[in-house]
């Protein structure tokens, strides 16, 4: 029957085009309702943080959602402003809120020891 | 054969896209691709100056003068809690030696002079880091983990009591302990001084030991917003803990400063990469 | 009263002492470096007091034992710590519990809590039943009307019919069945090729694409599709899909009109094995890679996808899936062991019907698309169980029986004979078995290293001695022992080729146990992993089922021992079972039959034997 294969065709494409198109909008619509930054934390060996330099708004509540992509342990720390999280695991993802309330450019770093360049994960937040 | 062709041609715009696909996932497989550019670590060069500087007298500025800093940046310790809640950045490193003696200069602004030791109230302190091992791995930054470190710790309280003669004011004061916030004020009591800088040991976190022999002498003055601080050792190692000097060799050392005002002791400081010392 | 104190006195001496004298306090210490740990076995006696110190010697890692479910974990220059009574016999391994790098599933060591009583006790079992079996078979009398009865219990030709039931009948001869579960499949693959894009290089464990596929698909396909469905996967592979389409230009419909594409036929010299042996072989060159890296799970399916698609447009029908697909060629042979079948369920029927829709296909479905001829095929092999002859069978011949175990083992005939292609790839399938063992669960990191490539000169190495292992050394031996049988036989006419052939088949019920044995050490541990992929499959930071926190929590670890073990036995002696059968095919009289069989008998034990030493000594 005619219809029978066109309800059959239709669900192949909503398997496969939809489902791509679902979850990236999804994920869209998600950062855009939700967050912020995105923060991806990586070895200085594979990219650092990215971004390495995050601007934000001066007095309104910041969220950044940090995300290890890698397959060891990071961690993140603001100390400007008292943000920290000991531990993000690979594969982890963690969400950090706080209102900068000084403006200025203030350091933030990976806490666990990750690779031989541990020490120069770092990155820059700039409040104006 | 349009039938041939036409699969042909699917075919070959299918690879192509497949491989544009598997391309881009590649690049993009450590999250979007930057340019990495390797940092060199700082190199602190060691000239031989024929002087000697009595500590009991002063620091010699002049002296300090001849020599080019060099400048050090210095991060939070937030690897190993608990964690450095202040950061002092960056220093200024000068070093030199006359073959009997290697003398290091550490320059650093420092808003208050903190030379006071009680209960919640911490010293002021600098120390330099040598790890003892020929092969040194970068994570052994964390106080020796994999092999033994030497460190020379300078304290303003110890310097005080050292040089001043000026007798404790108080029998107790509160030290750190691991690992954690409320339990890391935890009362010691004094011992007379050998000398302004402890000479330690450490092989992983937490294990720090002041050696039989205390070896190293330094004294600091702070002026105008800065501490200037001097450590002296003699140029040959006095025994096998402490840190090897070899002319013509590179060796690495690492820094570290305290800042008593913002509550800075124990693991709470500011610290340095390795860098590189070329003993000339 | 003396004779109460002297039972006392023997107990303390024979009993409690030597628990007490010679159980010690032993601190071990343990560094931990990508991916292995130093050092590896360990050995203590049951009653030590063991303390374990962890040493991390560049990242973050873990440790837990199995079995005792303690755990611990040590950062670069903070160690970890952890004590325990050593209680429990048996060998443990111990694992990192905090992802470390790609190989971080497959950081383990091993910790043999002596006696191995565990390990005796299995070893003495085999040794037990198997010349038990030879016991009874030299001495028990052969009755002349004795049914054939698998262990004296199944009878060989009982089948049980399930499309008997009408729902089932119903269901099969649907044009939805199995279309449905493919849609769906085909959303799963689709999930898992975009996870495995976006997931790069990131930890595996936390990606959805190598979650479902190498843990939650494999073990699957390993535990329960394989052993008793024969090829269900191929019916709701999604991988065909659009080939089907392409050459169907219907999805649903029935098109009558000749399939687009070039409709070539398969050229006769490649319709065997041979081919998906290479490819399966080369496949697992790279498992160090799509086992571990979700980029390249992404980029091997994506390729095995692609290549259905073109095969498809230029061959006939299923030819990708009969003769090129990876999967397909254990599926194949493994088939052969399954207790479930597709055949014809009349066959009387079938001479008088012409012609034969079956084959050529009606208005009610296409003709078997796997090549196959459905009115009289006899084994598993190539059946892909895709339904159309049910659906195109105008008097409901075509049945789904359940059966014994291996009964495809036995078939022999012209159409589909047995052939040196299947039985290359039971050698094969049992020196990857052993391969992939001592790389990925077994504690030396020198293996691990080669494996993913850490230096170019080590991973050649290592695909080399895979080759050569696979192909030339474990054929060898079974080679000397297929002599040997032919020696004991005392027959001198019978080609060795014909042995050869015949005997391979016996490894074909120990191979599948094999691999069951190994997916066991593959999901208990790392199972629980499937829940946090569930809810978030690309790390994103979604949580749809509220399980993304789902802590990694090995399950059954203390019995998975046991539960080795008793695969490993059950599956010897269906080998046992179907070997001194096929021996008694092999050779036309029954004495030469029992003194052939001693020596493939030996053969099976032995490895039997290594098995158990590997999993569990």
């Amino acid at each position: 029957m005619k219809r029978n294969e066109i309800i059959a065709v239709i669900l192949v494409i909503l398997a496969t085009v939809g489902t791509v198109v679902g979850i990236f909008g999804i994920e869209k619509y998600r950062r855009a309702k939700l967050f912020t930054v995105e923060l991806i934390a990586r070895q200085p060996a594979h990219g650092n943080w990215y971004p390495r330099r995050i601007k934000v708004p001066f007095g309104k509540e910041v969220r950044i959602i940090i995300r290890n992509i890698e397959t060891v342990s990071h961690g993140f720390a603001l100390p400007a402003f008292n943000v920290a999280v000991p531990e993000i695991k690979a594969g982890e993802v963690v969400v950090v809120r706080f209102t900068p309330d000084k403006k200025g450019t203030f350091p933030f770093m990976c806490t666990v020891w990750c690779s031989d360049e541990h020490m120069d994960m770092t990155g820059e937040l700039v409040v104006e | 054969m349009r039938r041939k062709s036409v699969i042909i041609s699917i075919s070959v715009i299918l690879i192509v896209l497949f491989g544009l696909i598997v391309y881009r996932g590649f690049r993009y497989t450590r999250g979007v691709p930057v340019s990495v550019e390797k940092k060199e670590k700082p190199v602190l060069e060691v000239p031989f100056i024929d002087i000697d500087i009595d500590l009991a007298k002063d620091i010699s500025l002049e002296v300090w003068n001849r020599i080019p800093p060099k400048e050090i940046e210095l991060n939070y310790q937030v690897t190993i809690l608990p964690w450095g809640k202040s950061l002092i950045s960056p220093i200024i490193v000068k070093a030199f030696h006359n073959k009997k003696f290697i003398f290091f200069y550490i320059r650093y602004k420092d808003e208050t002079e903190n030379r006071t030791i009680s209960t919640n109230k911490f010293s002021d302190a600098v120390a330099i880091m040598f790890p003892l091992e020929d092969k040194v791995q970068p994570a052994t930054l964390m106080m020796g983990f994999l092999g033994e470190v030497n460190i020379w710790q300078w304290k303003a309280s110890q310097d005080k009591e050292y040089w001043l003669k000026t007798s404790a004011e108080n029998k107790v004061y509160t030290d750190f302990y691991y690992p954690f916030e409320e339990k890391e004020l935890f009362p010691v009591s004094k011992d007379v001084h050998r000398s302004a800088v402890n000479d330690l040991v450490a092989i992983r976190v937490g294990t720090i030991t002041p050696k039989e022999n205390q070896n190293v002498h330094g004294r600091g003055f702070w002026k105008d917003g800065y501490w200037n601080v001097i450590f002296k050792r003699s140029f040959e190692p006095p025994d096998e803990h402490s840190a090897k000097f070899v002319i013509g060799e590179k060796r690495l050392c690492a820094f570290a400063v305290w800042e008593g005002e913002k509550g800075d002791r124990g693991g709470r400081k500011s610290i340095s990469d390795w860098v590189e010392v070329i003993i000339k | 009263m003396k004779k109460v104190k002297t039972f006392l006195l023997l107990n303390f001496f024979f009993l409690v002492l030597p628990n007490l004298c010679f159980a010690e306090e032993r601190l071990i210490e343990i560094k931990a470096k990508k991916f292995s740990y130093t050092p590896n076995i360990i050995k203590v006696k049951k009653g030590d007091l063991v303390r374990v110190r962890l040493i991390s010697e560049d990242v973050h890692h873990g440790f837990f034992l199995d079995g005792y479910n303690i755990e611990t974990s040590a950062y670069p220059g903070v160690d970890g710590s952890v004590s325990f009574v050593a209680n429990k016999t048996g060998r443990f391994t111990f694992r990192c519990s905090v992802t470390c790098g790609d190989f971080h599933p497959y950081m383990v060591g091993y910790l043999i809590v002596e006696p191995n009583i565990r390990f005796y006790t299995f070893i003495f079992l085999v040794i037990f039943l198997g010349l038990g079996s030879i016991l009874l078979l030299f001495f028990k009398r052969e009755k002349v009307n004795d049914k054939d009865k698998l262990f004296g219990l199944i009878d060989l030709n009982w089948r049980f019919e399930l499309t008997k039931f009408k729902i089932i009948r119903t269901l099969f001869k649907s044009r939805w069945f199995p279309l449905l579960l493919l849609i769906f499949n085909l959303f799963v693959f689709t999930v898992i090729l975009i996870a495995g894009f976006i997931g790069g290089y990131q930890a595996g464990n936390y990606n959805f694409g190598i979650m479902i596929v190498w843990i939650l698909w494999w073990v699957l396909l390993m535990l329960i599709l394989v052993p008793v469905f024969s090829r269900a996967w191929c019916m709701m592979c999604p991988f065909p899909i659009f080939s089907d389409w392409f050459q169907r230009k219907r999805l649903f419909a029935v098109n009558q009109d000749k399939p687009s594409g070039l409709n070539l036929k398969w050229p006769k010299k490649l319709k065997n094995m041979w081919l998906m042996n290479i490819v399966f072989l080369f496949t697992t060159f790279f498992s160090g890679f799509f086992t571990v890296r979700p980029f390249a799970t992404f980029v091997l399916l994506g390729f095995i996808i692609l290549l259905a698609f073109i095969i498809g447009m230029i061959f006939e029908k299923r030819s990708f899936c009969l003769y090129i697909c990876p999967i397909s060629g254990f599926q194949g042979l493994y088939s052969q062991f399954a207790m479930s079948e597709i055949r014809v369920k009349n066959p009387e029927i079938c001479k008088k019907h012409t012609p034969k829709t079956c084959f050529v296909g009606n208005e009610n479905g296409y003709g078997c698309p796997w090549l196959l001829t459905p009115f009289d095929f006899k084994k598993n092999t190539y059946c892909g169980m895709c339904t159309e002859c049910f659906k195109t069978c105008p008097y409901d011949n075509m049945a789904f029986n359940l059966r014994p175990p291996g009964v495809d083992l036995l078939v022999d005939t012209k159409r589909e004979p047995k052939g040196l292609d299947e039985a290359w790839k039971a050698f094969i399938m049992l020196g990857i078995a052993i391969v992939f063992f001592l790389a990925y669960q077994g504690p030396w990191g020198f293996i691990k290293d080669m494996a993913r490539a850490t230096t170019l000169d080590g991973y050649l190495r290592f695909i080399i001695f895979h080759t050569i292992f696979n192909l030339l050394v474990i054929p060898a031996v079974f080679f000397v022992f297929v002599y040997l049988s032919k020696l004991f036989s005392g027959n001198k006419e019978i080609p060795l080729k014909k042995v050869f052939i015949n005997f391979a088949y016996t490894l074909v019920p120990i191979g599948l146990g094999v691999w069951i044995t190994f997916s066991l050490g593959i999901i208990l541990p790392n199972g629980s992993y499937i829940l946090h992929i569930l809810s978030d499959p690309f790390a994103w930071g979604w949580n749809l089922f509220g399980t993304a926190n789902f802590p990694w929590t090995p399950v059954f670890t203390g019995i998975m021992g046991y539960l080795q073990g008793i695969t490993l036995i059950i599956f010897y002696l269906f080998s046992l079972a179907y070997g001194f059968r096929l021996s008694k095919q092999v050779y036309p009289e029954l004495k030469q039959a029992k003194y052939g069989w001693i020596p493939i008998f030996s053969f099976l034990t032995l490895i039997t034997l290594i098995f158990l030493w590997l999993f569990i000594g």
